[in-house]
């Protein structure tokens, strides 16, 4: 007899003394919340609904939000939007929230000669601005003074801060994190396909019957896009390149758990065994592409044997990976930060673009060599922010680049830079060097995020002047300021982003910024103003006026957006991906798809129209391995409830609650076992450069000799090693050498 | 399927949907006593400061009633929450299955002694699910045979010290020990000053203990549940012991004469009993929780070995004598190694539940550990001794040293008792 479980009902008399409603019970009371939201307590009722491009990754998905009397209320995940389909991950679901926090920065702050930042008005902030900029500029050279942005605003922001920075203010160099998580892959595309131009769509996820992560983890990193991958309905092979056994590794068909930094190793072997074995396209290499034959006798020395010795794969996993991407009728290869921030990252992304171009998968559903981007604009910044690029994807060395954006500025040629910016990297160095004096931060955290972080505090205790302009005062970059500027955030302003696959969204006004804090756009016509060119700007009257500008600079452009007539436009296609000219083959149709791809017809950017074949030699690590340190630390994201140096997910209550509170590091267990750490117990984890105390955290999901730290926490920069890709000159946070003590 | 909450509810403030099976919380009902939030092994109920009661998920039973989506199946990303209603028979099988009764402990349940874990038909790592039948079922692609464990498996957390029952308790223990003394004593002067004594104490006591409620002028309603609940047994219990008592001192006081010399043995004698009763009620409320660190055995002791210490404590101030201070000695020595019988679980092979608690003990907890036994080494043993050597005189007033010392000695005990308590719980993620 199975145990009855019995309960027992209240009698009538029982029920005489129970409370059934009342002021508790009818605060959660629903009703139909209309707009489709189904039920809903009272006060979360909306009057109105609009959809709003969500601010922190690249996936860029579509948040419903709810609006009472003008201001958002609460949101939910758009159904109709063409990128999440209804979904949204933690950090998207709680978007709001980092807009209510007590830390906002309401006035501009500055520093005179006391320790702590003082409230001041825009007027003081604006003529200090200025003046100290201008100072220094007068006495060390326009070129003194530098900027370090983002990819977290808007396009029209960007793309006014470029323009506004060195065409007004002459400012040579400027560069933003974006340099952190995207450069490697825009460096790779332009070189092998002639412009950077990701060429994928987000149905691609759903149409392979082959999907390889390269140094990717959509599940914790793009949630929304693994969701994509689980709506695949062709039982999908998906193989994950990765050393560690993250969630991704967990849900594949086949996880190649190799040494750390063999990657490139690795795809060359892959590459050797295709053709080895004849499995590539003959036809697509004739006719789209240069440069096989060199590459192809180059990768013979990546012999099975010496692949598998030094990846720490057996030749029978190399040989499964190759025939399953012959086999495979629609390969797609997507590597995220494990290959781009890498010591020869550039390299590793175009070895992937190669196997994509061998075996003819690029151009058709569902293949593509595709980079998933970071930030909700890297991709805007890439295009638009006037740093590594002029203005659209032009070219700061070509006179007829320069001069069409003079021409459409309305400004002499003559302000426009011949050459790019100094890279992030070349900029900090210029602060060390005495090059550079003054510099600006917009929407980023260098203080937490940058590699081998002390270096950086030592090396901005140099800076005559820095400015930080941001949501936050508190940060740790906004606390070494001078000056710091209050900044709306995602919610507060408008303007557009553009994410992985290209696709400009629409940010909206759905709540006001607190106490004086303006929009970064409104805080650049200011500077203008106060820098006396705002003439000069006098036609980027608003967001929309800007794009507008964006537009013209776009025409021709392979990221051509001129068919995009305005704002509303965006809105009512779900956003549009790029590119979208005026004369569009298909035009007079004026919806494009929601879901377009690039290359279809084999053509590339490059001037012969052929995607070129990129390679050369592996070259060592920057920080092997050594008796004293022995072990080598990988970073990454931590979880999908926290963004970057935590500054925004930092104060959501329901996010908190789904990450570990303080840095812990991941140890394998013989390496716990080994080295006498208990789980759960602190332990001391050292390099060359800082020692700090983490939470051991014993897993079987990194291999012995390698421990994980997520990024998140303001620690784990402390330890990583500054090496950097030659051509990206993207820093390599994925390997550095250390050592563990238990505590 | 048997909710720790609704059966723990001392004023009837969760309904089973009959249909559902959806557990609903009756919001303005609840007293705020979070017994439910101790008796549900997967913290599902959860205190609001801000509201003073408990809340926990309905599921969005108003949404499911119009066919919409509950919140968490819109939120999830990965379309993981499917909500759909069960199967009685089958859930009862599996977690209850036929062989091994319910009250059979943890047999087929949940993480194992040390180094060893035991499969669990629900979810690895977690609760023992025989104790509330859950319905939740977790499907997943990896092999159950895995060994799986929680990220955070090895996580010490304290828990809730529950300061006002942490000294409601050991008063109320002082309270019925000191009745069932005075009860022993019998003469006049004795039930007077002991009855009186017992009747402030206790009244202390559940002054203390009101301010556990979050609703504290609901408490009235705590008799419901009685069908069930061992909070409304307590509640009944003590109130009913504070009545006799309040009316014996009532009479003692205004009219002894209404109470004949040859009914007092029975009158006193069973208002020591309603004391004790009271006593036992306390230890089946906790043991009820089915926590490990709460067990009978456990409970048991430490609940009347307060009762025995402190009565026997009162005694060395209504009665000081030889026999009632080496009492004292023996019942500490008694109570002391009850309490270090947890310790055993830090040698390998110990259960994991317990070696949590132990750990808390040594490591987080290790100065209160430290100051209890102080206290109850000076109280029953320190002052005992000089009294047993004729260094200290034996009487009332160094009966009362002793017993403060022993009452405060008893309220460290008890603040360790709740927040060394580490039930299993659902896995978690990483702790730091």
């Amino acid at each position: 007899m199975t145990t009855p479980v019995v309960i027992p009902q209240a009698s009538p008399l029982e029920n005489a003394f129970r409370a059934f409603n009342g002021a508790m019970t009818s605060e959660l009371v629903q009703s139909p919340a209309d707009f489709g939201l189904g039920h809903a307590p009272a006060r979360l009722i909306p009057d109105a609904t609009t959809t709003v491009v969500c601010g922190f990754c690249s996936t860029g998905c579509g948040l419903n939000v709810h609006l009472k009397d003008g201001v958002a209320v609460n949101l939910t995940a758009d159904p109709s939007y063409p990128v999440n389909l209804g979904m949204a991950c933690p950090k998207g679901w709680e978007a709001l929230t980092p807009l209510d926090a007590h830390d906002r920065g309401t006035t501009p702050l500055m520093r005179s000669d006391s320790e702590t930042l003082q409230p001041t008005d825009w007027d003081t902030a604006m003529k200090m601005f200025c003046e100290r900029f201008k100072d220094i500029q007068t006495k060390h050279g326009n070129d003194s003074v530098a900027w370090i942005g983002t990819g977290q605003i808007a396009v029209e922001e960007f793309a006014f801060l470029g323009a506004l920075g060195k065409f007004g203010m002459g400012m040579k160099h400027g560069d933003g994190n974006t340099r952190q998580c995207m450069a490697t892959s825009a460096v790779a595309y332009k070189e092998s396909f002639g412009f950077d131009a990701p060429p994928y769509t987000y149905a691609d996820f759903e149409q392979s019957d082959v999907l390889v992560f390269i140094g990717a983890n959509p599940c914790i990193a793009h949630p929304i896009m693994w969701q994509r991958v689980l709506r695949n309905p062709n039982k999908p092979e998906i193989i994950v390149i990765d050393p560690r056994c993250t969630e991704t590794a967990m849900n594949a068909t086949q996880h190649l758990g190799l040494k750390p930094k063999s990657d490139l190793v690795l795809i060359y072997g892959l590459a050797n065994m295709l053709i080895q074995n004849g499995w590539i396209d003959r036809n697509y290499i004739a006719r789209s592409t240069t440069e096989f034959d060199a590459f192809a006798e180059f990768v013979r020395q990546f012999t099975p044997d010496t692949v598998a010795a030094q990846t720490g794969l057996t030749v029978g996993q190399l040989y499964r990976c190759a025939e399953t991407i012959h086999h495979g009728k629609a390969v797609s290869l997507w590597w995220t930060m494990g290959v781009n921030q890498s010591h020869e990252a550039t390299r590793t992304a175009q070895a992937i673009i190669n196997l994509a171009l061998m075996t003819g998968n690029i151009g058709r559903p569902g293949t593509g060599a595709n980079s998933i981007t970071g930030q909700c604009n890297a991709m805007g910044s890439r295009l638009w922010s006037n740093t590594t690029n002029l203005l659209g994807g032009h070219d700061f060395k070509k006179p007829e680049h320069r001069a069409k954006v003079a021409d459409v500025l309305g400004i002499s040629e003559d302000r426009i830079p011949q050459e790019a910016s100094w890279a992030y990297d070349q900029i900090l160095a210029g602060i060390d060097s005495g090059a550079i004096k003054g510099l600006w931060i917009l929407a980023t955290n260098t203080a937490h995020s940058w590699i081998n972080q002390k270096s950086v505090r030592e090396t901005f205790a140099k800076l005559e002047f820095l400015v930080v302009q941001d949501m936050y005062p508190t940060t740790e970059t906004a606390q070494l300021a001078d000056l710091y500027l209050p900044a709306a955030g995602w919610g507060e302003k408008e303007g557009t982003f553009i994410n992985s696959e290209r696709r400009y969204g629409l940010l909206k006004k759905v709540r006001r910024a607190p106490g004086q804090a303006l929009s970064d756009f409104s805080i650049f016509r200011l500077i203008a103003h106060y820098w006396g060119c705002g003439d000069m700007f006098a036609k980027w009257s608003s967001p929309e006026a800007a794009f507008q500008i964006l537009k013209q600079l776009s025409a021709g452009q392979p990221c051509d957006i001129t068919g995009i007539e305005d704002y509303p436009m965006i809105d009512r296609c779900g956003g549009v991906q790029w590119p979208w000219p005026s004369q569009m083959p298909d035009a007079g149709c004026r919806m494009p798809d929601a879901e377009r791809r690039l290359f279809a017809d084999g053509r590339f950017h490059t001037p012969d129209g052929r995607a070129k074949f990129i390679f050369e030699q592996p070259r060592p690590v920057a920080e092997p391995t050594t008796p004293e340190f022995p072990i080598v630390l990988l970073t990454g994201r931590g979880t999908s409830a926290q963004w970057h140096t935590n500054s925004r997910t930092g104060k959501s209550a329901i996010l908190r609650q789904l990450y570990p509170a303080n840095v812990y590091v991941e140890i394998n267990h013989d390496d716990a076992d080994r080295l006498g750490i208990e789980p759960n117990s602190p332990v001391e984890v050292a390099s060359a450069r800082g020692r700090i105390t983490a939470t051991a955290f014993v897993t079987g999901t990194v291999q012995p000799g390698t421990v994980f730290m997520p990024m998140h926490y303001p620690e784990t920069n402390k330890l990583t090693f500054p090496a950097f890709d030659p051509y990206s000159r993207q820093p390599s946070y994925k390997h550095c050498a250390v050592n563990l003590t238990p505590l | 399927m048997d909710p720790g909450c609704l059966n723990g509810c001392p004023v009837l403030a969760y309904e089973k949907d009959p249909v559902t099976g959806i557990v609903r919380h009756l919001d303005d009902q609840c007293i705020g006593c979070q017994y439910c939030v101790m008796k549900c092994p997967y913290e599902v109920p959860r205190y609001s400061a801000r509201l003073g009661i408990v809340r926990k998920c309905d599921m969005c039973t108003q949404r499911l009633e119009v066919g919409e989506a509950p919140a968490c199946v819109q939120a999830c990303p990965n379309e993981a929450i499917r909500i759909r209603i069960v199967d009685v028979a089958e859930t009862l099988s599996i977690f209850r299955p036929p062989e091994s009764p319910a009250r059979n402990g943890h047999k087929n349940g949940t993480s194992g002694v040390d180094g060893r874990i035991t499969f669990n038909p629900f979810l690895a790592g977690s609760p023992n699910p025989r104790i509330t039948v859950p319905t939740t079922r977790y499907k997943s692609a990896i092999n159950p045979d895995v060994m799986l464990v929680a990220a955070d498996a090895a996580a010490l957390r304290a828990a809730d010290p529950h300061l006002p029952l942490a000294l409601m308790l050991p008063l109320s223990q002082l309270s019925a020990g000191t009745m069932a003394i005075t009860a022993q004593l019998g003469t006049p002067a004795h039930l007077k000053a002991g009855t009186t004594a017992a009747l402030v104490v206790m009244a202390v006591a559940l002054g203390i203990g009101t301010l556990h409620l979050g609703k504290p002028l609901r408490a009235w309603k705590a008799f419901l549940g009685w069908r069930k609940s061992w909070f409304s047994r307590e509640a009944i219990a003590f109130g009913l012991y504070l009545k006799v008592i309040a009316a014996l001192t009532a009479l003692l006081w205004l009219k002894p004469d209404l109470l004949p010399e040859n009914a007092r043995p029975t009158a006193f004698g069973f208002a020591a009993f309603l004391g004790l009763v009271s006593v036992f009620c306390s230890v089946m409320l906790y043991v009820d929780t089915r926590r490990r660190f709460w067990s009978f055995g456990r409970t048991c002791g430490k609940f009347f070995g307060s009762t025995i210490i402190l009565g026997l404590a009162a005694g060395t101030v209504l009665n000081p004598s030889q026999g009632v201070w080496t009492s004292v000695v023996i019942a500490l020595i008694a109570k002391l190694a009850l309490e270090f019988e947890i310790f055993t679980s830090l040698k390998p092979g110990g259960h994991f539940e317990l070696r949590r608690s132990a750990l808390l003990l040594t490591g987080h907890f290790r100065k209160l550990s430290i100051t209890r036994l102080a206290f109850g080494v000076s109280g029953g043993l320190v002052v005992p001794a000089l009294v047993l050597a004729g260094l200290l005189p034996m009487n009332p007033f160094t009966g009362l040293v002793a017993t403060s010392l022993l009452m405060a000695g008893e309220v460290c005990e008890r603040v360790l008792f709740f927040a060394a308590v580490a039930p299993d719980k659902m896995p978690g993620g990483i702790t730091t």
